[in-house]
């Protein structure tokens, strides 16, 4: 029997009668799912959808602050919803099930202001782009995202619909990933341009069987495609534009993205050279009108959409989205800071790279404040939204209007 | 070349220090740099600032450094 979920780092090695099982056994489901197993998280998950129920999708290791920030009592995340029993008897019901029930998924976003944004999405918005045929029977996913954001669900909905073996490398050491790769024949693949740059050493001399090779959810790197196309001769590469509050919508090979035909009267660009996208292909969420600003710099050249930067202070950390005013306000609190300033800089490893100016207050020795906010912060924020470059500085420079200058 | 090493592995025994990880004992050209001196992608992408900020060159620049002789051999 074809395994359906691989995570040799929790020895799972699920089967497709194996996830039916576990699905039927649920007699109540979480309303808040952030379970720290992926698989355990998909199978709550899938169970949802199936019995088409709303459910909010949470990190699992948001801290109570953090979780407090977006707007949850901590007491809530317990709250379980009792679901019929119909057993489910079959691989393909439960396919036709997640497609066609009404379940709606809802999500976080940190947005492009800063403020967290709940999003909701259903099969209509997440599986827009999946592809179901006989040519996908055969495909082999690795598993590359975070379970709980956006990009994973598409991978799942995709596998899923098609049947397919998912291998959970998302945590794994690099090496690890590329033996995998190898190891369970993954014929497709989907992660960030750092999980790319992370493997990229340990291809050299492996032979894989990845056919297509997918990268999306930061800044596209020109420098690194051309490399993994040396690396993987054979693989097709293409480049994704996705975010929480879109789902995936824009696809290129290489950097000019096409807009496809039945998008062209929903993509806009602004006065001031922002896409714009219409909110029919928007997930739910208020907004202001009919055009959601995605803050991104876009030019449009002989048909193709090609992005310059972005209007935001939200950066991004490999592929994980860091509002540094969060991480600052979490930081004022630590003894010893009195001002201090979170912001990013290039970094070939990850893209960007968290730094903090510190302003110390007086009586307070460098060296203990800075383990100070490494021990603090781990309590309140996720790991990738820690600043781990930290510089002492005489003053944070302000606006007239008494704004910090952001570097 | 003996001050580039020194401080190379200066800054990795910080960033090992800062996880609670004792100092590594042995280091030689062969140790790798994620299974032998323990380091994350987080902890490389740091090692890598520093070294900038302190050398002028980036060791990932090209994507390919594992041990750390290869980052000796990148700071030349």
């Amino acid at each position: 029997m074809k395994p359906i979920w691989i995570d040799e780092k929790r020895n799972h090695y699920i089967t497709e009668n194996e996830l039916i099982e576990t699905i039927n056994r649920y007699e109540k489901l979480p309303c808040y799912i952030h379970a720290e197993d992926p698989y355990e998280m998909m199978a709550q998950l899938l169970a949802g959808m199936i019995h088409g129920e709303e459910m909010v999708l949470l990190d699992a290791d948001f801290s109570e602050k953090e979780l407090t920030a977006l707007g949850f009592d901590y007491q809530q995340l317990a709250s379980t919803v009792t679901v019929s029993k119909e057993p489910l008897a079959s691989m393909s019901e439960l396919v036709d099930k997640v497609v066609s029930a009404p379940w709606k998924l809802w999500m976080f976003t940190s947005g492009t202001t800063g403020l967290p944004k709940k999003v909701c999405h259903s099969y209509a918005t997440l599986g827009r782009n999946v592809r179901k045929s006989d040519r996908h029977r055969d495909d082999v996913w690795a598993f590359a995202y975070r379970f709980s954001h956006m990009a994973g669900i598409q991978v799942l909905l995709q596998a899923l619909t098609n049947e397919n073996t998912m291998v959970y490398v998302f945590e794994d050491e690099p090496r690890n990933v590329v033996e995998q790769l190898g190891k369970f024949g993954c014929t497709h693949i989907s992660a960030t341009p750092t999980f790319y740059r992370n493997i990229l050493p340990y291809l050299d001399g492996t032979t894989l069987e990845l056919k297509h090779l997918t990268t999306g959810g930061e800044k596209y790197d020109e420098d690194l495609c051309n490399k993994l196309q040396v690396a993987i001769p054979d693989v097709k590469m293409h480049n994704i534009y996705a975010s929480t509050e879109t789902g995936s919508i824009l696809n290129a090979v290489g950097k000019g993205f096409s807009i496809p035909e039945e998008y062209k009267e929903k993509v806009r660009i602004s006065p001031e050279g922002e896409l714009l996208i219409h909110y029919s292909l928007l997930g739910e969420f208020p907004l202001e009108g009919e055009w959601y600003n995605t803050h991104d710099l876009v030019e449009e050249k002989e048909g193709l959409l090609y992005f310059l930067s972005r209007k935001s202070d939200i950066l991004n950390v490999g592929g994980y989205k860091v509002n540094p005013l969060e991480v600052e306000s979490a930081m004022q609190k630590v003894p010893g800071i009195s001002d201090c300033l979170v912001y990013g800089q290039k970094n070939s490893v990850l893209g960007t790279i968290l730094l903090a100016d510190v302003v110390l207050e007086e009586g307070f020795v460098e060296k203990e404040v800075k383990k100070s906010i490494r021990h603090y912060l781990q309590s309140e924020l996720q790991d990738f939204k820690i600043p781990r470059i930290i510089q002492f500085v005489k003053e944070i420079k302000r606006t007239k209007s008494g704004k910090k200058v952001r570097k | 070349m003996k001050d580039k090493v020194k401080v190379v592995i200066d800054i990795i025994n910080e960033l090992r220090e800062e996880k609670g990880e004792l100092p590594l004992n042995e280091v030689t050209e062969t140790t790798s740099l994620r299974e032998g001196a323990g380091l994350d992608s987080i902890d490389l992408a740091v090692l890598t600032a520093r070294l900038d900020e302190q050398f002028g060159i980036d060791i990932f620049a090209d994507g390919i450094v594992e041990t750390i002789g290869e980052v000796m051999e990148k700071l030349g």
